[in-house]
């Protein structure tokens, strides 16, 4: 039974020349606490695509459904994160991590607020950066600062665009191992838009394929390795047949086909 | 920042200060230029002294009304610059008149408030209070629209209505655009008031000065040039200070330059 259902999802825009089609008759299917990977050529609209399941933006037609419900609006039970760790300089880490919840109607006690901000903390290790402020952490830190505002809301679906895109390659497998430990602690609903291969198929149970604008899906996946997965698995020969075929549907100058 | 470092940089600046004041005296006395024209420093400084109470008392007088004018100048630029940044409705209807109203020179604009108002400290705080707002409600409005457009959709997907965000994050985030224009906006004060006394006072620095020039009084014109500077620089100082102090945050790494 599909969680997240994407049924011929268009969506174009009006630019001084004209209207742009960025997505053509989308279609994807993504099961309830799944890992999906979106990879695709730059500007093909992944992040479109991100924006439209979260309701951000509305499609021009298609449907997006969530738990069988039209998203019409942005989704409640959603967390986003994005390349940039967004954080605010003039809060303290800590203030930083319960920011969603000064924006909700619900209340929740401080003291309980707090609590949770720093079990998050502690998961990604973290543990004694909460009184810090974000402009004193590294880039790794800050991204995991955003990681740990996204769940703190614990959301059933996790939005990611891009969320390692800034970081240098070292830093990017810590924190593919961080964001790992945290899908299976929480089974959410995890989308990463991505432009790593290798990230994506690392952390995904399901890679999915855009074709250049407009862009539709070209080919999907699925990723057979068990969790949780140790990084020495990129070097075996499955995880590099699956990468290479990925890379050959993404086209380029170098596309292996 | 080693505070060692920093009483250099004072020191430096202090000395070209003296430098200048040297060169002055010299040039002055050796090349015998008549007393009118350019009297020595250290006559000034003489003439400063001796008159100081009444020299004072309209520096005081200037003061005071560019001061009030700059703190009303204040409200009412952030309060617009607010209101300009909340809605593009309003940005887009007044910022063209607000642009044409402050291209107007404020010098033509003194008679019509003398017209309006009265003569003397009415028209003075009025002038100030035009030459200081404009810059903080460009920079304040422009602080609000430079919002990352990321962070909006960060707000949005947590549930923050428009008001939420505005408060939350919009405001926040234009502080130091604001205290940067407000540096700007004390000198503008002073200058505003000086003008308008120069057209329509009794008193103040810029009557006096005025008046001094007329009546080829160079001693006294140079004091009051000398005592409305040093305040003027106090007052930017000042303002700095207080930037630094409130708006700490978007210097954070400076300590390192």
């Amino acid at each position: 039974m599909s969680y997240i259902t994407i049924r011929d999802l268009c969506f174009s825009y009006f630019s001084k020349r004209g209207p742009i089609e960025v997505l053509k008759n989308l279609n994807m299917e993504i099961s309830k606490a799944q890992f999906v990977a979106l990879v695709g050529p730059s500007g093909c609209g992944k992040t479109t695509v991100l924006k439209l399941i979260a309701g951000l933006l509305q499609p021009t037609a298609g449907v997006v459904l969530v738990d069988g419900k039209v998203v019409d609006r942005p989704l409640e039970r959603a967390s986003m994160v994005f390349q940039s760790p967004l954080l605010l300089p003039w809060r303290k880490v800590i203030a930083n991590i319960i920011l969603p919840y000064e924006f909700q109607r619900q209340r929740l006690s401080k003291i309980d607020l707090r609590r949770r901000a720093e079990e998050l903390l502690t998961m990604t290790g973290l543990k004694d950066f909460g009184n810090r402020y974000p402009w004193e952490l590294s880039g790794g830190m800050q991204q995991r600062v955003a990681l740990c505002r996204a769940l703190i809301v614990n959301p059933e679906i996790l939005l990611m665009d891009e969320p390692f895109g800034a970081l240098d390659p070292f830093t990017r497998e810590e924190l593919w191992t961080v964001t790992q430990e945290l899908y299976l602690a929480k089974l959410f609903t995890a989308i990463l838009v991505t432009h790593d291969i290798r990230e994506a198929i690392f952390l995904s149970t399901e890679v999915f394929v855009m074709s250049p604008r407009p862009a539709t899906i070209l080919y999907h996946e699925a990723i057979p390795f068990n969790f949780p997965r140790q990084l020495a698995c990129i070097y075996t020969d499955t995880f590099k047949n699956c990468e290479q075929r990925i890379r050959g549907y993404i086209g380029g100058a170098n596309a292996f086909r | 920042m080693p505070s060692g470092n920093q009483l250099g940089r004072i020191f430096l600046a202090l000395s070209i200060f003296v430098f200048v004041a040297i060169l002055w005296e010299i040039v002055a006395r050796e090349l015998k230029i008549p007393t009118p024209i350019l009297p020595p420093i250290s006559s000034v400084l003489q003439y400063l002294i001796h008159f100081f109470p009444t020299i004072i008392s309209d520096v005081f007088i200037t003061l005071y009304r560019s001061l009030l004018g700059l703190a009303l100048g204040t409200v009412l630029g952030l309060f617009l610059g607010f209101v300009l940044g909340y809605s593009s409705y309003f940005y887009k209807s007044f910022y063209p008149l607000l642009i044409a109203f402050y291209s107007i020179p404020k010098q033509a604009l003194v008679p019509l408030i003398v017209l309006w108002t009265t003569f003397g400290t009415t028209p003075a705080i009025l002038t100030a209070l035009i030459t200081s707002f404009f810059p903080i409600l460009v920079n304040t409005t422009t602080g609000i629209l430079t919002l990352d457009p990321d962070l909006v959709a960060l707000a949005k997907i947590y549930g923050a209505t428009k008001w939420r965000l505005f408060v939350k994050i919009s405001i926040p985030y234009s502080m130091p655009y604001f205290f940067a224009a407000l540096r700007v906006a004390g000198v503008g004060a002073i200058v505003g008031a000086t003008l308008s006394e120069m057209i329509a006072a009794q008193n103040g620095v810029g009557h006096k000065v005025l008046m001094a020039s007329v009546k080829f009084q160079t001693l006294e014109l140079f004091s009051y040039v000398l005592l409305i500077g040093l305040a003027s620089v106090f007052l930017y100082w000042l303002l700095t200070a207080c930037d630094k102090y409130i708006v700490w945050w978007a210097y954070r790494g400076q300590e390192r330059l």
